[in-house]
């Protein structure tokens, strides 16, 4: 079931900096999961040693039951590949259809089957219409998605993105989380992503892990991470907008919710039922 | 937006347009007859195609230096773009940035990098030309470079400090620069004068910018060294690899191209006369009139010398004027990723 | 940066195979270069300017592409006119020199200027008709090294992200009164082209990482273009042929 498993991995930087102190973490089949920590928590790190860019760790970590440090590259990227948080530092061909062929093409495959996998990719990232256009007249948001289509492309079972929201506006930010979840619910595709946007995660994620100091402090679903404004803080986070308000209401103003809704939709209902049950009374 | 972009290319193409400087680092499309571009061609090649060999191997061992000396070709594409303003002549002009890419990647593979600035100059910018790609190589690629790098090498040898030895490795690349572009120039345009006189002319004409800009751009490579070594000193050790015994070849290459230009360039040229040149000797002599070479006449050296410096000073002023709209006037140019996010925004797109 | 990149992408000569249009334009401009009159390079100019109106290129762009090579057209010919030749035409007096102009330095100019401006748009038709990434699979076609074409193809993506970067840059330290006086504004040029090259390299990293788990080797794969169809091909060999004609007399 497990796709990827760490097992107590450690990894010091050159320069002497501890950047993952011993996480041990597991992505299942086909879940939507994440890293949540703050900037310099060591989010990168270990999304880069997941992905077997960084092999000098310590610990363990396994794709599909096999040590990756003994797995070539070819047996990796041929299963996985990450999305890094600047897509100019990946995007290298002239235009979208050349960049996002490209993956296809060291694959071996012949040219009918590469143009029909860019398109099948770009459609999935909804860039269909940009295949032609060239790469420097992209907003950032679709050079982000033009990034995800060269991994899809290859036929990626496992994407792991960093901070994929980080410098897109709020709608943006919205347009593509949804866009990972539908590749997730309707692709199939396993998504593993690092990020410290609190107020996203509890409406996509399934299950996330939270890192501080390079190690996992917390972890589970979004309700049973996002429990207390007091433990997030310790971790410079915060529980969501909308779950501090009603977590104030609860505990500061002793108004009787059940329990701390995370999204606008849970908050709403809960409301409402409160208010009914006032009004009955 | 798209006003301080637009005015952006204002200001990069006329620091580009002005004559004098344009004709004195890049030699403009279609300036060369045939006989002379593919001259050019010929000396370029045996370097370009080094530093390709050298390229090929070093990016065998190490996959990222591809990317890096395409990076560099992009790098040194927008240095040599900045309009500088030159203070004596009034004039803006514009660094090379060859030197410095010779001290960091070697000196032939830095013709490989000039070479691909050059190219996409002459595509898009008109600056500099398909066909003079040769003469450019030479005098921006082979001299710069390798007098940068020999320069800046041959002064740390004898323990000049960094600073210093950067400095004038960025002034003799400059210089060697020009040097090589009046040879080309007045070979070029030379039609039936004398080889000499036209070159000392062209050269001349030049001084009053070329001079300080050398300097500029001697200032400016130490800056960009010093930088390097005070944030990464890592990256200067990791890219000085190549032996002193490469060095050595290098020098002896240089010598023998020196010398092969002051013996046989000019040999050549005279070779090379021209139909219409044959013609008007001809008739030129039935008129009773030989050709004589025009010796350095200071009333004639200095006519051309006052023109190029009036369209000079013009040029720089469009120049300046156009840079000052972009940057002071119109507002910051914005970073076209943060303000543009959602998939929706498709107005960028343009061409078709 | 718009570096004056226009394609008229409807029009007719868009629809050529870029191979064709780049051997065509290569043959064209070396007869250019190698003419020695007037009249080829004037018809060269003038046939390369009616395509280039036919293609709707905006005025601004065209002025702008043509506003150098006019500058050095016309030095060149002033140089000429009045320094070099012996037959004179005529002469007047300003600022207390004696300017003279000959007829061999006047011919002898236009020639120049003549050359000049067919090269050039013979070169802007080439680059109006065919998009960057296809000039550049021609390129490697005429055999041009693989590896070179690489770099221009890296060099011409990234030349957009740098310049933005540089933009940034520039305008951080004018907001700290860099560029104040003199002296600052030259170590504030010297500090943003080393930043450039700083970036350079770290962007080069992360990109042979980023290409790296795409499978990349060491070098870039090659698209395979289209088999040249035959009306291309008699079309090309017709134009090279009347060139050649017109050429020869």
């Amino acid at each position: 079931m497990n796709r990827i498993a760490l097992k107590n991995v450690r990894h010091r930087y050159a320069d002497g900096t501890e950047a993952v102190t011993g996480v041990t973490l597991a992505v299942r089949r086909g879940e939507f999961a994440g890293v949540l920590g703050y900037n310099g928590s060591g989010k990168t790190t270990l999304l880069k040693i997941m992905d077997g860019i960084i092999k000098d760790f310590q610990g363990s970590v396994h794709l599909d039951g096999a040590d990756i440090r003994r797995l070539s590259s070819r047996e990796i990227y041929g299963k996985m590949g990450i999305v890094f948080q600047n897509p100019n530092d990946q995007l290298f061909a002239p235009t979208v259809f050349e960049d996002v062929a490209f993956g296809p093409i060291n694959m071996g495959f012949g040219e009918d089957e590469v143009v029909k996998r860019v398109n099948r990719a770009l459609e999935a990232v909804e860039m269909a219409v940009y295949a032609k256009k060239s790469i420097h007249n992209l907003s950032f948001g679709q050079k982000k998605r033009v990034c995800i289509a060269g991994l899809l492309s290859m036929g990626h079972e496992i994407l792991l993105l960093d901070e994929p929201t980080a410098g897109l506006d709020p709608l943006g930010e919205y347009q593509m989380m949804d866009l990972l979840m539908k590749l997730n619910r309707e692709k199939k595709v396993t998504i593993f992503m690092a990020t410290h946007s609190v107020d996203l995660i509890p409406v996509f994620l399934d299950r996330l892990y939270v890192l501080s100091d390079g190690k996992v402090v917390s972890s589970g679903t979004p309700e049973a991470v996002f429990t207390a404004p007091e433990e997030m803080s310790q971790v410079r986070l915060r529980l969501p907008q909308i779950a501090e308000l009603i977590y104030r209401l609860k505990h500061e103003d002793e108004l009787a919710f059940g329990r701390i809704p995370l999204t606008i939709g849970e908050a709403r209902r809960e409301i409402m039922e409160l208010f009914q049950r006032g009004n009955r009374q | 937006m798209v006003k301080v972009k637009s005015g952006f290319v204002v200001a990069l193409i006329s620091g580009l347009s002005i004559p004098q400087d344009a004709a004195a680092m890049h030699i403009a499309e279609g300036l060369l007859p045939f006989n002379w571009a593919a001259l050019w061609f010929a000396v370029a090649l045996p370097f370009f195609a080094w530093g390709l060999y050298l390229l090929n191997g070093r990016s065998r061992e190490d996959l990222s230096f591809k990317p890096l000396v395409g990076l560099m070709a992009a790098v040194v594409f927008i240095i040599s773009c900045m309009p500088i303003p030159v203070p004596f002549a009034g004039t803006c002009s514009h660094p090379c940035g060859t030197g410095i890419s010779g001290i960091l990647v070697g000196p032939a593979i830095s013709v490989v990098i000039t070479a691909a600035a050059l190219v996409i100059q002459a595509l898009f910018l008109v600056h500099g030309g398909l066909s003079t790609l040769g003469a450019d190589i030479v005098s921006m690629g082979v001299m710069g470079s390798f007098t940068g790098f020999l320069t800046f090498r041959a002064l740390r040898s004898v323990k000049v400090n960094m600073a210093a030895a950067a400095f004038m490795a960025g002034l003799f690349a400059d210089w060697a620069t020009y040097f090589m572009t009046s040879v080309e120039l007045a070979a070029g345009i030379r039609g039936e004068a004398a080889f000499l006189p036209l070159f000392w002319k062209v050269l001349i004409a030049f001084i009053p910018t070329q001079l300080p800009l050398g300097i500029l751009e001697g200032a400016m490579t130490a800056g960009m060294v010093m930088l390097l070594y005070k944030k990464r000193p890592d990256l200067l050790i990791k890219m000085r690899v190549i032996k002193a015994r490469e060095v050595a070849v290098i020098g002896a290459v240089l010598i023998a191209l020196t010398i092969f230009l002051s013996g046989v360039g000019p040999a050549e040229a005279a070779k090379w006369t021209g139909v219409d040149e044959a013609v008007i000797e001809k008739i030129a002599k039935e008129q009773g009139r030989e050709t004589k070479d025009t010796l350095i006449n200071m009333e004639q050296g200095d006519l051309p010398l006052f023109i190029f410096l009036v369209a000079g000073a013009m040029g720089g002023f469009a120049a300046g004027y156009y840079w000052r709209v972009l940057i002071v006037e119109k507002g910051p140019p914005r970073c076209r990723g943060r303000r543009e996010t959602g998939p929706e925004t498709s107005g960028k797109i343009k061409g078709s | 940066m718009y570096l004056l990149e226009y394609y008229a992408s409807d029009h007719r000569l868009s629809r050529i195979d870029a191979r064709l249009k780049l051997l065509v334009a290569l043959i064209v401009l070396v007869m250019v270069l190698s003419y020695r009159g007037v009249g080829f390079q004037l018809l060269v100019a003038s046939l390369s300017l009616t395509l280039i109106r036919s293609m709707k290129v905006p005025w601004r762009l065209f002025l702008l592409r043509f506003s150098e090579p006019l500058l050095i057209v016309l030095v060149v010919l002033l140089v000429k006119v009045f320094f070099s030749g012996h037959d004179p035409l005529f002469s007047f007096h300003v600022l207390g020199f004696q300017l003279t102009a000959y007829r061999e330095g006047l011919e002898g100019g236009i020639v120049i200027g003549s050359r000049i401006m067919a090269a050039i748009s013979l070169m802007a038709v080439l680059v109006y008709a065919t998009p960057f990434p296809e000039l550049m699979a021609a390129l490697s076609w005429l055999k041009v090294p693989w590896g070179f074409i690489e770099i221009l193809l890296y060099a011409y993506r990234y030349i957009f992200v740098l310049f933005e970067e540089a933009m940034v840059i520039y305008q951080a330290q004018k907001n700290r009164l860099g560029y104040a006086n003199f002296r600052n504004r030259f170590s504030s040029f010297g500090v943003l082209a080393g930043s450039l090259i700083l970036k350079a390299f770290e962007q080069s990293q992360t990109l042979s990482t980023a290409m790296v788990q795409r499978g990349y080797g060491g070098n870039m794969p090659l698209f395979q273009s289209r088999p040249l169809r035959f009306s291309e091909i008699f079309l090309s060999c017709l134009v090279v042929t009347a060139m050649g004609i017109l050429w020869r007399i």
